[in-house]
């Protein structure tokens, strides 16, 4: 007799166990799938690796060698010498494809050596041009050139920061961001979180000044450059160099900035004239003045001020002056350029 | 399928999530590394000079507020006197004499360069000078020429100021005319014609002391006319 019916095993019931064994099955196939398309894969990525690893053979290498992609522009001097270099700087790579009228050799910055000194000469430097002595005091006066070297025909706006430090001589190793200036000759810049030095910052700011141009025949300046400044290069050819002349002026007294005229800083009560003095002395007065005991009390300064107004002024204007001298030894002028 | 996509986002939202963050902070960091890369700068320095002061002392380096110019005689024979001063500071700058009167009594001002003698070293017709703190006397040689200067706002007048420079116009434009102002109280302003460059300094020593003979002089007619009684004001000036 064939065995038919069968008894059921375990206590399941023979339908469920039908299901699962679908179900299963649908979950095995699947993980084949999966199996099969990872394993195509790997049996691909190893192919290619092994193809690479293959050609290997071929590739050589003999160092590697970096270069910049295209910045857009360079900067670049002209002179003899780098004044005072600091020892962390460096001499820009000297270019002498006649870039300028008259053809002159230029020191430029490059991807590698993104900042470089300012070489100078006796018409383009930081040093006194007005005067028997080079170092700088109250009267001093003189202009600095620079090149602006476009890299690329798209070159648009640049900014141009100029940033002053002063040192002072500096005796101890330990001194931070110290350079030497020459043979047992060390110096360091001056402390910006203390009270004294701060202000000596300060007023660097508003008695060193720097303008874009000069009225020899008067001997005033307009362009004020508060700081920074910013020159379009749009249109200017590869492969030239843009001359940018600064001049700057260490202001004898005060009356040279409310006088207006002949030997003053502006030759009328101008744009400039109402932007540094009638606004910037006005409101940021810690650049201009300084009191040597006691608190500052100003009075409003317009070209209307009486004589004893001026005279307060000129003393604390002096006072910042003795100030400044007697604290700084040795100034940086550092010119930044980036893209607008 | 359109479903089993949008289910299959919302559970794996943090993942999602979490990759387009990184992927947004390496584009900003690439982004800002391109800024500075492009970045380029020049640099130098420069030397500053220190404040300095000139001082005008007496002879003998005696601290004095005033140069005593009293006890001019009118009688005397060589109708000259002589008063000692000495300049003194610590730069290596030239430095520049001026001398500034009114001009009441018709004195005539000249400097002369001298050196310090002491009492043992005097020879005859020194200058001396007695008014030293330490009570000894000083004496000076009187040289055979004063130092060069000329007046440097003489008017028409060969002894009165000028009136039409601009010096007068700046500083007495405020009281109208020129009659208005008593031509003998506008100073007349004499400058050495060569700046003077203080001497090299032996080795530890910082400050220089030059020391200058003032010479008043007048002529005859002075004794015998009169403006003797009138008083005149003198400002010794020295400045880098």
């Amino acid at each position: 007799m064939p065995a038919q019916n069968q008894p059921a095993q375990n206590g399941s019931d023979p339908a469920q166990e039908k299901r699962l064994s679908a179900q299963e099955k649908a979950i095995h196939k699947q993980l084949v799938q999966s199996a099969l398309l990872a394993f195509t894969a790997l049996i691909a990525i190893c192919a290619v690796g092994i193809a690479w690893f293959v050609n290997n053979s071929r590739v050589s290498g003999n160092g590697v060698e970096v270069q910049s992609s295209g910045a857009p522009f360079e900067l670049a001097s002209a002179g003899d010498v780098g004044q005072y270099p600091p020892s962390a700087d460096v001499v820009g790579d000297k270019d002498t494809t006649a870039l300028t009228t008259p053809p002159t050799p230029l020191y430029t910055t490059s991807g590698a050596n993104t900042l470089v000194t300012w070489m100078v000469n006796g018409t383009s430097s930081l040093n006194n041009a007005a005067g028997s002595t080079k170092k700088l005091q109250p009267g001093s006066s003189g202009s600095i050139t620079f090149y602006v070297l476009p890299k690329t025909a798209a070159l648009g706006t640049l900014k141009f920061t100029l940033g002053l430090t002063p040192y002072q001589v500096s005796k101890n190793d330990t001194d931070a961001g110290r350079v030497q200036i020459a043979d047992k000759i060390y110096a360091a810049p001056l402390d910006s979180t203390d009270t004294t030095s701060a202000a000596v910052y300060s007023l660097l700011q508003g008695h060193l000044l720097f303008f874009k141009n000069y009225n020899k025949a008067t001997q005033t300046y307009s362009g004020w450059v508060d700081g920074s400044f910013t020159q379009s290069f749009t249109g200017k050819p590869v492969g030239t160099a843009v001359s940018i002349t600064l001049y700057w002026v260490w202001p004898l007294q005060f009356t040279n900035y409310l006088y207006t005229g002949t030997g003053n800083l502006f030759a009328t009560a101008n744009d400039d004239f109402t932007a540094l003095v009638t606004n910037n002395m006005n409101n940021a007065h810690e650049r201009y003045f300084h009191a040597n005991t006691g608190t500052l009390t100003l009075p409003n300064i317009d070209p209307s001020m009486d004589a004893t107004a001026i005279k307060t002024c000129t003393g604390y204007y002096n006072a910042a002056d003795e100030l400044l001298g007697n604290s700084i030894r040795y100034l940086q002028l550092e010119l930044t350029a980036t893209e607008q | 399928m359109k479903n089993a996509l949008h289910k299959w986002i919302s559970q794996q939202k943090l993942r999602i999530t979490a990759a387009l963050l990184s992927v947004a902070a390496v584009t900003a960091l690439l982004g800002s590394y391109a800024w500075f890369y492009n970045q380029r700068g020049l640099r130098t320095m420069t030397e500053v000079e220190a404040p300095y002061q000139l001082t005008i002392y007496g002879g003998n380096k005696t601290e004095i507020t005033e140069i005593d110019l009293s006890g001019i005689n009118l009688d005397s024979t060589t109708r000259k006197a002589h008063f000692v001063f000495c300049v003194s500071g610590t730069s290596t700058e030239a430095y520049e004499i001026e001398l500034a009167h009114t001009t009441n009594v018709p004195f005539t001002y000249s400097i002369y360069k001298t050196t310090q003698k002491t009492e043992d070293q005097q020879v005859p017709g020194d200058i001396l000078f007695n008014k030293s703190p330490d009570g000894k006397n000083y004496y000076y040689t009187l040289g055979e020429s004063p130092l060069p200067g000329h007046y440097i706002n003489l008017g028409i007048a060969s002894d009165l100021a000028s009136t039409t420079d601009k010096a007068y116009e700046d500083t007495y434009k405020a009281y109208g005319s020129a009659a208005t102002v008593q031509k003998r109280a506008v100073p007349l302003y004499y400058l050495l014609n060569n700046p003077i460059t203080p001497p090299t300094l032996p080795a530890g020593e910082t400050t220089f002391y030059d020391y200058y003979i003032l010479e008043v002089s007048w002529d005859e007619s002075l004794v015998k006319t009169g403006n003797q009684k009138e008083t005149d004001l003198v400002y010794l000036m020295a400045q880098n």
